[in-house]
């Protein structure tokens, strides 16, 4: 990452964003990692938007724990 | 070393295990044909991580026995299978393609290889992959680049690229792999050969190393639709050892392989199943839909008005969950893994949580919207990749114009419905493009209804003959040793 980029507001919060993680991945570790999250995440946030409609509410994750019985 | 049309190696699997029952041929001619084949081309095709060649023998001069003293009933008895090398194998090192996993000798047969072991198939030995299925290349930095038999110089795909290289260069009759986001299907079409994510829950994972729980499936690949139902017969059904497997019956499919489609609805999603794809693979895919429409079938158009958002979904959680089963391991081996896997499993730590919960809230409306289709067609028809094999070493690739897109999420445009919303999907050979590499189609069924895509695909085999070619190994140099390669 050049300076300006490592001192950016985004750059700031991937920082945290690792330190939440415990990974403690080199500068240029850190640098793929970002940009391959850069590419993915407008699409995640694109979803976001999608799922957070109202008539949406209802649906619940896939993971939820279904009863053998509701499943088939 | 090539095969000519009367060798055995060129028998279907379920051609092969006829034989063997009527005893045209032996078990010990099969596995040594292999076993050849193996020997003079995989220096090229690094489509196998270890072959067992005397354990084999061993099996096959016991399945002849078998068979000499009248016991038929196996309906694998003597047929040379092989296994990706993430399904566990008593004995016998597992990798997972990993460099981590590379002394692993399990203790128990995965579910799946018990049942192909009960039903007599022979373990000709295990398949290479994308290092721990995460990805779909199949270029494995710690055993060889798996390369593509219809050209050595293109990808064949993955992640079970080994598998879908082993069965299409006539080194095995058929094989397993694992799909999570498109594995078994991707190679499946990229080689030119036929296999099915069956329905998730209808096959164990039980033994199996897994990538994305919520997703992971095993199944067939093999050359023909029968062939797959008679792999799918062997392994399908509850497994007390796995709990998200269904406890629901399996009913064999074999019986009903063949039957007419008159009156079949065939689903198309407008503006996605024949959008941003090359022309090629858009032509090959059409004129299967017009093979269905002379078979009796009706092509109908069905939005899916949710469909974008498919890819998103898939590549959070297919980085989500592999990156909460390597934790330990990226802490403390990181060095062991290969650099693009090491990348993905980084970039799934920093997944939030909240994207991968709307990821799988997204998979239940994705699935309803299917489910409710499903009221007005049988199953869907589309390409099962929008591209044909591309150079090895890509990481990108151009579908349209000279735009370079991730090879990641372009291999999974297709793919990644089916293994989102739980439905079986097969692939199988539809054509070749205009250099001569395979074309698959995806077909995608209703749950736990495998049986209706074994019997499109048989009928459609039945009319065409994609399945039957294979690659001209002689002549595209696969038996050379490309530079570069790890000893």
């Amino acid at each position: 990452m050049s300076d300006s980029a490592k001192t950016s507001p985004g750059a700031t919060a991937f920082r945290g964003l690792l330190a939440a993680s415990g990974l403690d991945l080199s500068e240029d570790r850190a640098q793929a990692a970002a940009e391959v999250l850069a590419a993915w995440i407008p699409a995640c946030l694109e979803l976001n938007e999608k799922m957070g409609a109202p008539t949406r509410r209802t649906l619940v994750p896939i993971t939820v724990l279904a009863h053998a019985s509701a499943a088939q | 070393m090539s095969t000519t049309s009367d060798d055995p190696l060129n028998l279907t699997l379920a051609e092969a295990a006829r034989a063997i029952r009527t005893r045209e041929v032996s078990p010990v001619e099969l596995v040594r044909g292999c076993l050849a084949r193996i020997e003079a081309h995989d220096d090229g095709l690094r489509a196998w991580i270890t072959v067992c060649d005397e354990e084999a023998l061993d099996a096959a001069r016991s399945a002849e026995r078998e068979v000499r003293s009248g016991a038929r009933s196996k309906p694998l008895l003597g047929v040379p299978i092989a296994l990706k090398d993430n399904i566990a194998t008593r004995g016998l090192r597992t990798t997972a393609g990993s460099k981590i996993l590379s002394d692993w000798i399990p203790d128990e047969d995965a579910t799946v290889v018990a049942r192909l072991r009960e039903a007599g198939a022979i373990i000709l030995g295990k398949l290479n992959l994308h290092e721990f299925a995460w990805g779909g290349t199949s270029d494995n930095p710690h055993y060889g680049t798996v390369r593509n038999p219809w050209n050595p110089d293109r990808f064949p795909g993955g992640s079970s690229g080994g598998s879908g290289v082993a069965v299409a260069a006539r080194m095995c009759f058929g094989a397993l792999g694992t799909d999570t986001g498109g594995s078994i299907r991707l190679p499946s079409a990229i080689n030119g050969i036929t296999g099915i994510r069956p329905t998730y829950g209808r096959v164990s994972n039980h033994g199996i190393v897994p990538l994305a729980w919520s997703m992971d499936t095993a199944g067939p690949m093999a050359r023909t639709s029968e062939d797959c139902a008679v792999l799918f017969d062997v392994i399908a059904g509850h497994d007390p050892r796995d709990p998200t497997t269904a406890n629901r019956a399996a009913p064999p499919c074999v019986p009903t392989l063949r039957g007419s489609l008159r009156g079949l609805r065939i689903g198309v999603i407008p503006g996605y199943f024949f959008h941003h794809l090359q022309p090629d693979v858009e032509s090959a895919v059409r004129r299967a839909l017009s093979a269905f429409e002379e078979l009796g079938a009706v092509i109908v158009d069905v939005p899916i008005e949710n469909i974008h958002g498919n890819i998103s979904a898939q590549l959070t959680i297919e980085s989500a969950e592999p990156s909460t089963y390597h934790q330990r391991w990226l802490r403390e081996r990181p060095q062991d893994y290969g650099a693009d896997v090491r990348t993905l499993l980084e970039v799934g730590e920093l997944m939030l949580a909240t994207h991968y919960l709307q990821a799988q809230r997204y998979r239940t409306l994705l699935r309803e919207e299917f489910l409710q289709a499903f009221r007005n067609v049988d199953a869907f028809v589309c390409p099962t990749l929008p591209f044909t094999a591309t150079p090895v070493g890509a990481t990108t690739v151009r579908i349209e114009g000279d735009v370079e897109e991730s090879m990641l999420s372009a291999i999974m445009q297709f793919t990644g419905v089916a293994s989102l919303t739980g439905l079986p999907a097969m692939s199988v050979p539809c054509g070749f493009d205009s250099e001569g590499l395979p074309v698959g189609m995806q077909l995608i069924g209703r749950p736990f209804e495998e049986s209706l895509l074994f019997r499109m695909a048989a009928e459609y085999q039945g009319v065409t003959d994609f399945h039957r070619r294979a690659p001209d190994l002689a002549t595209r140099g696969a038996s050379k040793a490309p530079p570069g390669r790890p000893d």
